[in-house]
Formats: structure tokens, C-alpha cells, sequence
């Protein structure tokens, strides 16, 4: 177990040889080496496909299509030399097309927007009037997409994925305002299970480990996050009184998470097992061994067959063997299997060797 | 080394590099934690202790390669002083520490196809979520289906107090656990899946489950989501559910759930209680109703019954109601109370809760529990039953201020009390500083 602790510390160690410091951002060039006015374009009434070819026919963000200079000289005259300085500030040097911050994390379909918008107006509206590169307007979320887009709609039912390929940066201040009310804690492991890559937009496998692993800190969830108030943590409060009621109310719950161990070991450190010596005190009512008794234990283990084995699941050494194994064996032969019950396993099942 | 640690370590190292990557999250949490217990049964001697916890998580995308992503998780944390509060008596390691998740995550470029190698929780259907070491590839095809094919050490659900000794259980988990799944899915709006997970212990057969699970979100009025899990060894469910939720007008959802369940084949064939297998089953159904009734006020109510069909009642139900006052999304005032009943047992679980923000960045927050037992049958009740008899109540509350030096770093106090049946004085302070950061573009 402590094997993690030296993993731990190199990699709190590499963390700190990066200083905490963020990796440069992307952004564009304020004022671009080429000169180059949209509006001049739509004047002269230029399509936009003449310049940014494939861009209609184009399904994601992953390729650039601004134009090669190649382009340009369909219209332009470019291997004059004395009128490099029209398009070139710097004609010694000559740049490149300044690049537009990354939008890989979005899904995107040009091809689908100009089959519905017919015009690139409709989202590039503000380029026409740009006289410079440096002027020209990316698409705005609010002004742009949700003029046609639903975002709250989308957001309040956690459709994301249509436009969105990652949310775990976004800062997500009030959880509340995703679908995440009422029972959606009880919800949560189903909906998980089919549809894990939809949970896995704003949470990592990171915050499931948070309250399905961390335990072996002993630190409940509902303790460690105690500001958390509003969530219906499973073992908020006075858990140790109710966990035997609780389990009782829904058998096979608790063995979902927990293995039979943790059961047994504090039961006989806190004294209530019958392995706990003069100190204990047995869990179950006195005519637990008598069969045909209303309290006969034959009759809970049928109902609630993972609470016994909470406790008494020991392998071999399990105490059901003793009585249960054939007469060959020792036993009192009493057979515990439901009726038509049958294993279909092989002969050298192990456990089928414990007590045949 | 074996291949697992290899792994890990590769994860490790790309984990903590954020320079690296396009984007990088970390969060931290430093704990400290001390308590005090003074129990009704047990041990005579009230105990206390101390634990130093420090739990981090690591994520990132693009490392190096665009698509490639680490994520990485865990925690480390020392006993100090007396002995931990839940064992006593019993040897523990003074130190605590394990990788719960170490896991390397490719996806192309088109995102058809994914690749995780490393720790890592696998949830591929229908079936329970598994924590294993190994690989999952994902192959997403044109016609919106998508085949899954895993495989590798299972590592048990780690909610064990202590680290598993050598004598300890090696037949109960499984050791390796293989399969596959077939999914299809319509963007949000449906899912149909089958799958399948072998998993094994050596040569013994430890699970065998054909999984399925099907969903559909397309209708404004009602969402419906079911699937189950078939024992292939038993040949017989060991689960089914159907899941509805409708949300009829704004703020208002109405949900009802309906599961099957066979415990007993929940147990591992490695187990010798999986003799019991076909043992009881029972019928779970329940509904629930949530309603934002205005911006700052919400109710809530739910309720459900157990049915075990070989019996000659029901086990029991379960009535719950719960409303809570909302001001600006920064303070609010909850009430929960719950009726559960066994039959044998009954408890009134009544909690008020609320978070307030005083400004300066200071926030407090208070959670009162208050629980009544009532023994109804008690020849049948459980000798904790009938510990109740004595202290039949259970009341306390955790009380909590923290202050938010920047949006990234905060820090807690936080105080519990209690007096319940198992204990006449259960005292718990926690300490709690939290980082929490991210940086680049997603």
C-alpha cells in the first residue's frame, strides 16, 4: 500500500519543477505582417469560396483554409516586385497568414452550417467589414451559435457533445444547474455504466475514484467534503447506527462496494461477532439455530444471503462448512441448496471439493 | 518490474508534466483529521487519532502529441499518534497510500478511435464499473455504433480499511477480467449496448455476465433507460432495471425506477456462499418527484416499497420529503426527513442543512442530523436493534467555515459531534486546504 507514497512525491516533484507556471496560450498576432482587407473583397463581390476553398465541403476544425499566395495571384499580379508592400509589411521577411487560436476542442461542421445558413454571413458577418486581418472577428457563442442554437436547452439536458469535444476545463461553478437534481445520485451508477463517455465531457475517472476509492483514508466522502451539504452523500451522518438497518432494507447493496473483510474485521474489533472471544456479543437472536424456528437461520440467509457473507465468508474455514458438509466429510450432510438447484460447474470446483 | 508498474510509471511521469501538454488540470487536497470516540460497546476505553492526508489529481490533454491525454490520481497519508479509531486492537499500517487512478488516454483525430491503457475504472455497460490495470480500445464505426474490447488485472474496489494481507481472501476477487461491447448510439438521443466480462481467479471462473442496456431521450415527455445483467454461469438475472424520468414542465421531474435483484449472485462462484445462488430475489420500485417551484425554492419527494416475491410480506418502504430555500446560488436552507422500514426496524432520518456565504470570500456551512429507532419485532432485531433499546436516538451536526484566498486556493475548518447508539461521544476536527488549477486551452 505504501508503494504509492513514493509516486506521489515524484510526481508532486515533477509538478513543481514546471513552477506551476501555464503553457503559453495561442493567440493571435495583434498586427499580422499581411495586409489584407475583407471588405475591399466583398466590394468587389468575391466569393467566399474563391479564396477559402474546401471550407464549405469541410466537416471539422482540424485543417486551416486560409489561402496560399498561390491564390491570390489568380487575381493579383504577385511577381511584381515593386508592389510587394501593397500585401507585405515587411516584404524582407514575408510572414504567414496569421493562425486563429485552436478550436479542436469544438465539433464543427462547415458543411452542415452552409447546407442550412446558405450564406457564411450568417456567422462571419463582422469579417466583411474588416479592413485589416487584425480586425477580423471570430464567431461569438453567444452572438452567432445561440442566434440559431439552444444553448440553455442544450445545457440543462447535457447535450454537449454536439459542439463541444472536451468540458473538463470549464470552469463549472454551480453544479446544480446541470441535470443533476433531485435522485440523480441514485441514478448516476446506471446512467454511468451505459453512457460513461458523456460523464467523462466535464468529470475525469479522477472524481469517481473521489468517493468510490478514497476510503481507505477513512476519510468519508461526506466528511472530507463537509461544504458540501447539499449532496445526498450515501454515508452522510450517523452512518455506524443505521448500517445494519440499511443493509437489511436492501440486501446485496453493500457488497456492490464493499468486500466481506471490512465487514468481519470490525465486527470482531468492536467486539459484536461470535470470533471476538469472552467480549463477544453475537449479532443474531437465540433460536438462530434452530430450524423451523421463525428466527432460524436458513430462513435469513435465503432472504439475505450477502449479509452473512459480510462475516462469515472465510474460505475453507467458513463455519457454514462444518455443519453443511457431507457425512463423507464430517458434516451433518444438510444440504443448503435451493431447490433444483444446480451448479453446472466441474468436478474439481474447489468449492464444491469443501464440503463434497 | 511488472508491466502494470511499467504503465503506471509511464502515466506518472506524463501526468506531471504540464509543460508538456496543451492544457493541465491539478487539484489538491492536504487533510488533516483528528477525532475522538468514546464507544457503547467494543473496546471500554474512549480512543482517538490523528491522520495527515494529502490526495492529488493530475490531468492533461495533448501531451506531446495532440490526443494523447494522462490522468492520474492518489493518495498518501500517515497515522499519527494513537491508533486509527475503527480497529482497534487490531495491527494497521501507520501509513496509507495507493494509485487509484494512473491512466494514459489516446484518441485520434476524428475521435474514432480510443485507446486507455493503465489503473483505471472500466464501465462498459450494463454490468458494475471495474477498477482494473490493463487496456481498453474503443473503435467508433460511421453508423453510430462502436465496438469496446478490454482486458487486464482487476485491482478489488478499494474500500477496504487496510491494504489485503497475504492470507487474506485470495480466492473472493477476481484476478484478471476480459470481454467486450457492442454499443449503439444515436447522438443523445439513444443507446442500445450488449456486452460481456469474463472474469476469473487462476483457473477458477469467478463471474461470467452477458450485460445489455438500452436508452432513449428522443420524446420531450418521458426519458427511459433499462438494462441488466445475465449470470452466463447460472444461466438466470442477476439484475434488471427500468429507469423513467419525464420532465414534464420546467423545473419539474418526476422519475420511477424498477430493479430486480438476486443477491446471492452477486457473490463470487469462488465464494462457497455462491451455493445459495437462486436464493431470494426482490422487486425494488420506487417513485420520485422534483420541483423547482421558483428561483428559490425547491421540493422534493420520494418513495418506494421491497418486495420479496417467496416471502410471505414485504420487506419494507421507504417515504422520504425534502425542500430547500435558495438565495443568488450562494446561500441556502435545507430539510430532509426520511422514513425507513424493515419491518423488523423502523428510522425517521431528519437532516437541515444550509451553506452561507458572509462575504470576503468566508463561507459557513451546517448539516443537524437527528435519528429515532424503533424496534418492532424484537426477537428478529439485530443485537444493534437492541443496543437502541437503550439510546434510541442519534443527534449531532457538523459545523464548517472556509475562506477563498483566490479562485484556486481555499482552506477549512470543520467540527462534527455526535452521540449515537455506538458511541456516547464520537468528536471529529478537520483541517482541509485546497488547490485547485487549471491552465491552457481545452
Amino acid at each position: 500500500m505504501t508503494r504509492g507514497l513514493p509516486l506521489l512525491l515524484l510526481l508532486a516533484g515533477c509538478v513543481a519543477s514546471n513552477g506551476g507556471k501555464p503553457p503559453p496560450k495561442t493567440t493571435a498576432a495583434r498586427q499580422p505582417e499581411i495586409i489584407f482587407s475583407h471588405a475591399k473583397h466583398q466590394e468587389q463581390e468575391v466569393p467566399c469560396e474563391t479564396c477559402h476553398a474546401g471550407t464549405a465541403a469541410s466537416t471539422a476544425l482540424d485543417k486551416r483554409h486560409s489561402p496560399k499566395m498561390a491564390v491570390c495571384g489568380e487575381c493579383h499580379d504577385v511577381e511584381e516586385q515593386s508592389g510587394c508592400k501593397k500585401c507585405h509589411r515587411n516584404p524582407e521577411e514575408p510572414g504567414e497568414l496569421p493562425r486563429a487560436p485552436s478550436t479542436k476542442h469544438l465539433v464543427f461542421s462547415h458543411a452542415a452550417h452552409v447546407k442550412r445558413a446558405k450564406d457564411c454571413l450568417a456567422c462571419h458577418a463582422g469579417a466583411v467589414v474588416a479592413r485589416d486581418l487584425a480586425e477580423v472577428p471570430r464567431p461569438r457563442m453567444r452572438a452567432d451559435c445561440f442566434d440559431c442554437h439552444n444553448h440553455m436547452g442544450d445545457y440543462r439536458a447535457l447535450r454537449c457533445k454536439g459542439c463541444h469535444e472536451s468540458l473538463s476545463r470549464y470552469p463549472i461553478r454551480f453544479v446544480s444547474q446541470f441535470n443533476h437534481e433531485g435522485n440523480f445520485l441514485a441514478e448516476h451508477g446506471r446512467q454511468a455504466r451505459g453512457n460513461s463517455d458523456l460523464c467523462a465531457t466535464c468529470h475525469g475517472q479522477s472524481f469517481c475514484a473521489d468517493c468510490h476509492a478514497g476510503q481507505r483514508a477513512t476519510v468519508l466522502p461526506s466528511v472530507r467534503r463537509a461544504e458540501e451539504v447539499g449532496r445526498q452523500f450515501i454515508h452522510r451522518g450517523d452512518w455506524l447506527a443505521q448500517h445494519a438497518l440499511r443493509s437489511r432494507a436492501e440486501p446485496g447493496q453493500c457488497i456492490r462496494c464493499h468486500s466481506p473483510k471490512s465487514c468481519d474485521r470490525c465486527h470482531r474489533a468492536r467486539g459484536v461477532s461470535v470470533t471476538s472471544g469472552s467480549t463477544g456479543r453475537s449479532p443474531h437472536p437465540a433460536d438462530w439455530l434452530s430450524p423451523g424456528s421463525p428466527n432460524s437461520h436458513g430462513r435469513e440467509a435465503r432472504r439475505r444471503i450477502t449479509q452473512c457473507a459480510g462475516c462469515h465468508d472465510r474460505g475453507a474455514a467458513s463455519n457454514c462448512i462444518r455443519c453443511h458438509r457431507s457425512a463423507a466429510k464430517g458434516g451433518l450432510g444438510l444440504n443448503p441448496h435451493p431447490p433444483g438447484w444446480s451448479r453446472g460447474g466441474k468436478d474439481s470446483d474447489q468449492v464444491c471439493q469443501l464440503c463434497h | 518490474m511488472r508491466p502494470s508498474a511499467a504503465i503506471l510509471s509511464a502515466a506518472l511521469i506524463l501526468a506531471a508534466t504540464p509543460a508538456w501538454s496543451r492544457s493541465a488540470s491539478v487539484q489538491s487536497d492536504t487533510l488533516t483529521t483528528a477525532g475522538g470516540l468514546r464507544p457503547e460497546f467494543g473496546a471500554d476505553d474512549a480512543r482517538s487519532q490523528v491522520l495527515l492526508l494529502e490526495l492529488l489529481r493530475v490531468a492533461t490533454e495533448d501531451v506531446g502529441v495532440d490526443g494523447l491525454q494522462a490522468e492520474i490520481s492518489g493518495l498518501a497519508g500517515a497515522h499519527v499518534g494513537p491508533a486509527p479509531l475503527d480497529a482497534p486492537g487490531v495491527e494497521r499500517d501507520r501509513f496509507v497510500g495507493s494509485l487509484l487512478v494512473g491512466l494514459l488516454r489516446w484518441h485520434s483525430k476524428r475521435n474514432t478511435v480510443r485507446l486507455a491503457i493503465g489503473r483505471q475504472y472500466l464501465f462498459a455497460g450494463g454490468g458494475r464499473a471495474e477498477h482494473l490495470d490493463g487496456l481498453t480500445a474503443t473503435y467508433l464505426t460511421p453508423w453510430n455504433i462502436d465496438a469496446t474490447v478490454f482486458g487486464g488485472r482487476t485491482t478489488p474496489w478499494q474500500l477496504d480499511l487496510d491494504s489485503p494481507a497475504p492470507d487474506d481472501e485470495p480466492w473472493y476477487f477476481s484476478n484478471y477480467a476480459a470481454g467486450g461491447r457492442l454499443r449503439f448510439r444515436a447522438l443523445e438521443h439513444a443507446l442500445a449496448s450488449v456486452g460481456f466480462i469474463h472474469e476469473g481467479n487462476g483457473g477458477d471462473l469467478v463471474r461470467q455476465s452477458l450485460t445489455f442496456d438500452a436508452g432513449y431521450w428522443r420524446l420531450k415527455a418521458i426519458e427511459g433507460l433499462c438494462g441488466g445483467v445475465i449470470d452466463l454461469a447460472e444461466g438466470a438475472p442477476q439484475e434488471l432495471w427500468v429507469q423513467l424520468v419525464s420532465r414534464p414542465v420546467t423545473g419539474l421531474k418526476l422519475t420511477a425506477d424498477y430493479s430486480y435483484l438476486v443477491p446471492a449472485l452477486l457473490i463470487p462462484r469462488t465464494s462457497i456462499f455462491s451455493v445459495f445462488a437462486t436464493s431470494t430475489s426482490y422487486h425494488d420500485a420506487s417513485l420520485g418527484v422534483h420541483w423547482a417551484l421558483t428561483d428559490w425554492l425547491t421540493a422534493g419527494a420520494e418513495g418506494g416499497v421491497r418486495l420479496f416475491p417467496d416471502e410471505e410480506s414485504a420487506l419494507g418502504y421507504t417515504v422520504a420529503a425534502s425542500a430547500r430555500l435558495t438565495a443568488d446560488g450562494r446561500r441556502f436552507i435545507g430539510l430532509r426527513v426520511e422514513l425507513l422500514d424493515v419491518i423488523e426496524e423502523r428510522q425517521l432520518q431528519a437532516r437541515l442543512y444550509g451553506l452561507y456565504h458572509l462575504g470576503f470570500g468566508l463561507y459557513a456551512s451546517a448539516d443537524l442530523h437527528l435519528l429515532l429507532f424503533d424496534v418492532q419485532d424484537a426477537a428478529r432485531a439485530s443485537v444493534f436493534a437492541l443496543r437502541r433499546d437503550e439510546r434510541r436516538y442519534s443527534v449531532g451536526g457538523v459545523g464548517l467555515i472556509g475562506h477563498r484566498f483566490t479562485p484556486r486556493l481555499s482552506a477549512q475548518v470543520a467540527g462534527s459531534a455526535f452521540t449515537t447508539p455506538a458511541a456516547s461521544r464520537d468528536l471529529r476536527i478537520i483541517g482541509r486546504l485546497t488547490f485547485d488549477g487549471d491552465w491552457g486551452s481545452p
